[in-house]
């Protein structure tokens, strides 16, 4: 149990700090007994005047005096004898034959490194008979480092660690320790709380503060005091302190909150204006983009994600998504707007068409279970080449229907092609209907008859791409009508044609 | 009066080391000038000690005394003439006609010296002295406390060096010429006057010397009825297990810690400068200077000087009482264990427990 007493026994002392760098040399058996006064003894006379329950400091130390002032402790019920150990200087630390006498009397002897007993008098005469005061000073050293220090994690924990001898973690609400070490034992029902906690361990006691609470009540953030000693009014002050350390904590992560968002936003805007700026960017938002470490040249592939249902977004996903898409090698400028995120990746040459199946899985795993569907844009060049991307990115993204990920060419009229390349009666139909050209000159009849009705019935372009004179195309085209028996001159018949040519492509593909 | 014969020399060497707490120069030293008592008697027959009744109070008594390290002697032998070329000296400046010779510091080996000193001058000894055992100062004596000169002031050397001092701060000017003199050098100070120097020093140590020796060379008996028999009583029986030695200062001081060998788990602590000062038992001073001790090595019986003992050794610790002549607070403060920088008054001889 954590005493109700506010009485600091000579443990307390040892623990909570106040005698520094102390050793107990002997007389473990006492250090449980409370110290009502300590007095500074320069000589026996003044070990002499000792009372009941004070704690002598000897600035003597021979051995013979040591001795005999352990002894006159012991008699008046002194609880303990210090020692000062000089940083120079000449001293004897005491013997084999002076500790095993106090472990028979059982009155502490303790060892401390200090070259002004006055000081060492002082800090501990104030620690026990005016513990407040003590308090007030630890405050008033911890607010005043913090003030001339930086206040994140790191330097907020080693000033509360270096005043108040504790060890010191920043911690968030499912455990993971952000700074520092989270205290062996900690109850996890600590963090699950919304206000500052103290709670006792196998090793002293832990204080957990909040440092930033959210508008529910629930704490995101705890700081995390781990104190040795099981003294009530000690755990109350380190609590106190913590609870200052902890404002400034919270200071730190507004400031930095702040400080996320407004680049947030800043990012925000200049992909908008360079979205608005369309093929003639202005040289002043190419500078912004650079500094802002964006690659404008290259070949870009724009991605937009936005929230499955409207007006859910969550702002803090953002981090989420940068380290679920680093994650799956997806480097690229991730820029939050006020409806969801654009992200854009940049390669050197232009990405091969068969890279945007494996980009729709990719973006599909990092979107993982968040209730976010993306679309993907076809990969542009240069500048604008940004805008575009991402333009088609949005389209799709606003158009997944069932699906998490969209790529652009999915949809409009290549999505109806494949659409009827998937539909089996029509691919049957199509089989049928251009069967008399199938085998038919190897493949070679149907193989121009598609290409030009894709060149919209010029001749010359379908020569072109099939690198043959155009009266060959003329002719491979009246030899295929008529094998089929058609005319392409009539615009039904040479839509039926061309979709039948379509669906058999898909179909082979 | 008594005739003092050179089978009577080997107690008087072990009295006087006794009487020595430690300090004065032990067995190995003394035995050094009992060697040359014993030569002198033979030569010029048996000393006459006279008691203080019997001596003539207008007559003058000569006090001769080593300053220094004895162990130093070992290495850096006496000629033996050193005393009567410092009375000599001595006499150039102060031409007072000698009639005796008298103590000045009757523990450890300055015992012996006014004794050869009388035996080769042909004069009477005095039995009296100036501290009934040993103490480092010059100062450290019952005649300065009742205010008897102890300048001018002789000091030689086997080399031939001589100086003769007079000044009012002896015991440092002294102690400079005894360094440069070669670690230990041989005094001759003012004479005095017979009755001044019966009234206030310290009468029959030599009888004393001669007794305590008697005592403890009966090796029949334990150490503990040798302690009675002395006056005092056995303090304890311990292994040392802690030797500690710092030279800050004029003389150098340590403490040592016995495990007792006679009770669990307890500890004596000796505190020393160059004789044994103080004896602490589990934190209480249990006897303090001018009270007397004595550590005997526990199997040869033979007294330890303070320089002599080491870690490991086992030895017993015997309290003997002071001359009465110190015990009133007024002398008490020259040879208290305050007077030798510890912070702790003087414990009353308590006597066999």
């Amino acid at each position: 149990m954590i005493e109700d007493a506010g009485s600091l026994t000579v443990r307390d002392l040892l623990e909570i700090g106040v005698l520094g760098e102390a050793a107990l040399l002997a007389g473990e058996r006492g250090v449980d007994t409370e110290v009502g006064d300590v007095r500074l003894a320069a000589d026996l006379t003044a070990v002499e005047a000792c009372a009941a329950g004070d704690l002598v400091i000897l600035t003597g130390h021979q051995p013979y005096l040591v001795e005999v002032a352990l002894r006159r402790a012991y008699s008046a019920d002194v609880r303990a004898v210090v020692l000062c150990k000089p940083a120079t200087g000449v001293y004897q630390t005491p013997s084999a034959a002076t500790t095993s006498f106090a472990n028979r009397l059982g009155v502490p002897l303790l060892e401390i490194t200090a070259d002004d007993p006055l000081l060492v008098a002082d800090a501990l005469r104030t620690a026990v008979r005016r513990p407040e005061v003590s308090a007030a000073r630890l405050l008033n050293a911890v607010t005043a480092r913090l003030g001339r220090s930086r206040t994140d994690p790191r330097s907020v924990t080693t000033i509360l660690a270096g005043e108040l001898h504790v060890s010191c973690a920043v911690i968030s609400a499912d455990g993971t320790a952000i700074e520092g070490v989270a205290p062996p034992g900690l109850p996890p029902e600590v963090l699950a709380g919304s206000v500052a906690a103290t709670t006792e361990l196998e090793e002293g006691f832990a204080v957990a503060v909040p440092v930033e609470t959210d508008r529910t009540g629930h704490v995101h953030l705890w700081l995390v005091s781990h104190g040795r000693g099981r003294n009530k009014r000690w755990a109350e002050t380190v609590l106190q302190i913590s609870q200052v350390a902890s404002w400034a904590l919270g200071n730190w992560v507004a400031a930095e909150r702040l400080e996320a968002e407004r680049q947030a936003r800043s990012r925000g805007s200049l992909l908008t204006e360079l979205l608005a700026s369309g093929d003639d960017v202005p040289p002043q938002l190419v500078q912004q983009a650079v500094l802002a470490g964006w690659r404008l040249d290259g070949w870009h592939t724009g991605i937009y994600a936005m929230s499955a249902t409207p007006g859910m977004l969550d702002t803090a996903g953002t981090e989420r998504l940068r380290v679920e898409l680093t994650r799956r090698g997806l480097h690229g400028q991730l820029v939050e707007s006020a409806d969801g995120w654009s992200f854009w990746l940049t390669n050197d040459s232009e990405p091969p068409q068969s890279q945007h199946r494996e980009l729709t899985t990719k973006i599909a795993q990092a979107l993982g279970c968040c209730p976010l569907v993306a679309g993907i844009g076809r990969p542009h060049h240069g500048v604008a080449g940004v805008g575009k991307t991402l333009a088609e990115a949005r389209e799709a993204a606003g158009m997944t229907g069932t699906a998490k990920v969209v790529h652009i060419d999915e949809l409009g009229v290549r999505r109806l092609l494949s659409m009827a390349a998937e539909t089996p009666a029509l691919v049957e139909q199509a089989t049928r209907l251009l069967e008399p050209l199938a085998g038919t000159e190897d493949g070679q009849l149907l193989r121009t008859l598609a290409i030009y009705l894709d060149e919209e019935s010029v001749t010359s372009s379908a020569a072109v791409r099939l690198k043959v004179h155009r009266n060959t195309v003329a002719q491979r085209i009246n030899r295929a009508e008529q094998l089929l028996g058609v005319s392409l001159l009539n615009p039904d018949e040479r839509l039926a044609v061309h979709l039948a040519c379509r669906a058999v492509r898909a179909g082979d593909e | 009066m008594h005739l003092l014969g050179p089978d009577e020399v080997d107690q008087l060497a072990l009295g006087v080391v006794v009487l020595g707490s430690g300090g004065g120069g032990g067995e190995h030293e003394t035995h050094a000038f009992a060697a040359m008592l014993r030569h002198e008697i033979r030569q010029s027959g048996p000393v006459t000690v006279l008691t203080p009744e019997e001596a003539d109070p207008e007559g003058h008594g000569i006090r001769v005394g080593l300053i220094g390290a004895p162990t130093v002697m070992i290495e850096k032998l006496p000629s033996g003439r050193e005393a009567e070329e410092a009375l000599k000296a001595l006499q150039a400046h102060d031409s007072t006609p000698v009639t005796a010779v008298i103590g000045w510091e009757i523990g450890g080996c300055n015992g012996l010296l006014p004794l050869i000193l009388a035996a080769r001058l042909g004069l009477p000894y005095v039995d009296v002295d100036g501290m009934g055992r040993a103490f480092p100062r010059i100062d450290q004596t019952t005649y300065a406390a009742a205010g008897l000169p102890t300048t001018p002031l002789a000091i030689t050397e086997p080399g031939g060096n001589r100086a003769v001092l007079d000044a009012t701060g002896i015991e440092k000017l002294a102690r400079t010429v005894m360094v440069d003199f070669g670690g230990w050098a041989m005094m001759v100070a003012k004479p005095l006057k017979l009755a001044d120097a019966i009234e206030s020093g310290i009468a029959g140590s030599l009888e004393r010397a001669l007794s305590l020796g008697e005592i403890w060379s009966r090796e029949e008996l334990t150490v503990e009825q040798r302690a009675q028999e002395s006056g005092g009583f056995h303090l304890a029986r311990g292994k040392v297990v802690e030797v500690w030695r710092e030279s800050v200062g004029d003389f150098p001081r340590g403490t040592v810690a016995l495990r007792r060998l006679d009770a669990d788990d307890a500890y004596v602590r000796l505190e020393m400068q160059g004789e044994y000062l103080v004896a602490l038992v589990d934190g209480e001073p249990l006897v303090t200077t001018p009270d007397l001790l004595c550590c005997l090595d526990a199997e040869t019986g033979h007294p330890l000087t303070t320089e002599r003992l080491g870690f490991g050794a086992v030895i017993d610790v015997v309290a003997l009482p002071s001359p009465p002549e110190w015990v009133p607070a007024a002398m008490r403060s020259r040879v208290d264990p305050r007077a030798f920088g510890y912070d702790l008054g003087y414990v009353p001889f308590r006597g066999a427990e």
